[in-house]
C-alpha cells in the first residue's frame, strides 16, 4: 500500500453565507466519490460549513468579495480538505473549548463551530500565511478506515 | 433564500408550534431568528419547534435557540424541540444540548408538557 495521491478536485466560493450550500455539495460529492459513507460525507460538509462560516465571520468581517478556495484531496487512506483564504490569519484552534456550565454566555464567542469540527474530523492542521504560501491554509483530514 | 428554509406555525392554545422545512445554516438562521423574534414580541414565550422537515443543521442555526432561550424563560415560556431526524438530534446531542432543552420524540409530547406546567399552576394558584 502506498500514500499516493489518487484524486484531486478544487472549488472557489465567495466569502457569502449564500455559498454554504454549493460548498457542501461539493464536498459531499467528493467524500462519496473518495468511498465514504453518506453519514460521514455529510459529517466532513459540516465540519467544512463550520469552518467556512468561521472564515466568512471572523476573518473576512462578513465583507463578500473574498475568496475561499476549498481543495479535496483523495488518498488511499484519507480524505484531506484544505480550506485557503488571504484574510488575517485566525486560527480556530486558539478559540476556547465551549464550557457547558457558561453556555448560554460563550454561545457568542463562536466556539461551538470549532468543537463541532473537532468531533467530526480526525485531524486539523493550521498552517497560517506566510510559511508555505501566501494564504492561510486549514486542513481537515478524515481517515477512510477508523483510527484507534 | 426562501426555498432553503420554510418556516410557518400553527397555534395551540397559547402555544406556537414552529415547523422548519429545509437547511439551516449561517445563511438561513437570521430568517428563523427574525421570526421567532416576532413571535415572542407578538407575546409568545411558548415555543414549540418541529423538526421533522429540516435537511441540516449547523452551529449557527443552534445558535438561534440559543439567542431566545433566556426570553422566552423569563416569560415563564420555554423552547421545546421535537421529531428531530436522528442525523439532526446528533448535532445537538454533541453539543450537550439535552441538558439545556427539551427534546422530546413527538411534538405532543412537547404540548403536554407546557399543558401539565399550567395545570400544575392553576392548582398553586388555588
Amino acid at each position: 500500500m502506498n500514500n499516493n495521491l489518487l484524486i484531486q478536485n478544487q472549488f472557489k466560493a465567495l466569502s457569502q453565507f449564500s455559498e454554504l450550500e454549493n460548498i457542501r455539495n461539493f464536498v459531499v460529492s467528493n467524500a462519496i466519490s473518495a468511498g465514504l459513507n453518506s453519514e460521514d460525507a455529510q459529517n466532513i460538509a459540516l465540519a467544512v460549513d463550520e469552518a467556512c462560516t468561521n472564515l466568512i465571520n471572523y476573518s473576512f468581517q462578513k465583507e463578500t468579495n473574498r475568496e475561499i478556495r476549498l481543495l479535496v484531496t483523495s488518498k488511499n487512506n484519507s480524505l484531506e480538505i484544505d480550506i485557503f483564504d488571504n484574510g488575517p490569519s485566525f486560527n480556530p484552534l486558539d478559540l476556547p473549548e465551549v464550557n457547558l456550565n457558561n453556555y448560554f454566555a460563550e454561545i457568542k464567542k463562536g466556539g461551538l463551530g470549532i468543537k463541532i469540527i473537532k468531533s467530526l474530523v480526525d485531524e486539523i492542521v493550521y498552517i497560517p500565511a506566510g510559511i508555505e504560501s501566501n494564504n492561510n491554509n486549514l486542513k481537515l483530514i478524515k481517515y477512510l478506515t477508523p483510527v484507534q | 433564500m426562501e426555498e432553503k428554509l420554510k418556516i410557518s406555525h400553527r397555534l395551540k392554545e397559547e402555544i406556537a408550534l414552529v415547523d422548519l422545512i429545509g437547511q439551516l445554516d449561517a445563511h438561513t438562521a437570521p430568517l428563523l431568528e427574525t421570526y421567532l423574534q416576532n413571535l415572542i414580541s407578538d407575546k409568545f414565550f411558548k415555543i414549540i419547534v418541529n423538526f421533522r422537515g429540516l435537511d441540516y443543521i449547523s452551529s449557527a442555526g443552534l445558535g438561534v435557540f440559543m439567542s431566545f432561550i433566556e426570553e422566552v424563560r423569563a416569560g415563564n415560556g420555554d423552547i421545546k424541540l421535537s421529531d428531530m431526524p436522528s442525523k439532526i438530534f446528533k448535532i445537538f446531542d454533541l453539543l450537550g444540548f439535552p441538558l439545556l432543552y427539551e427534546i422530546t420524540d413527538k411534538e405532543d409530547e412537547a404540548i403536554e408538557s407546557f399543558l401539565n406546567l399550567n395545570k400544575a399552576k392553576e392548582i398553586n394558584e388555588q
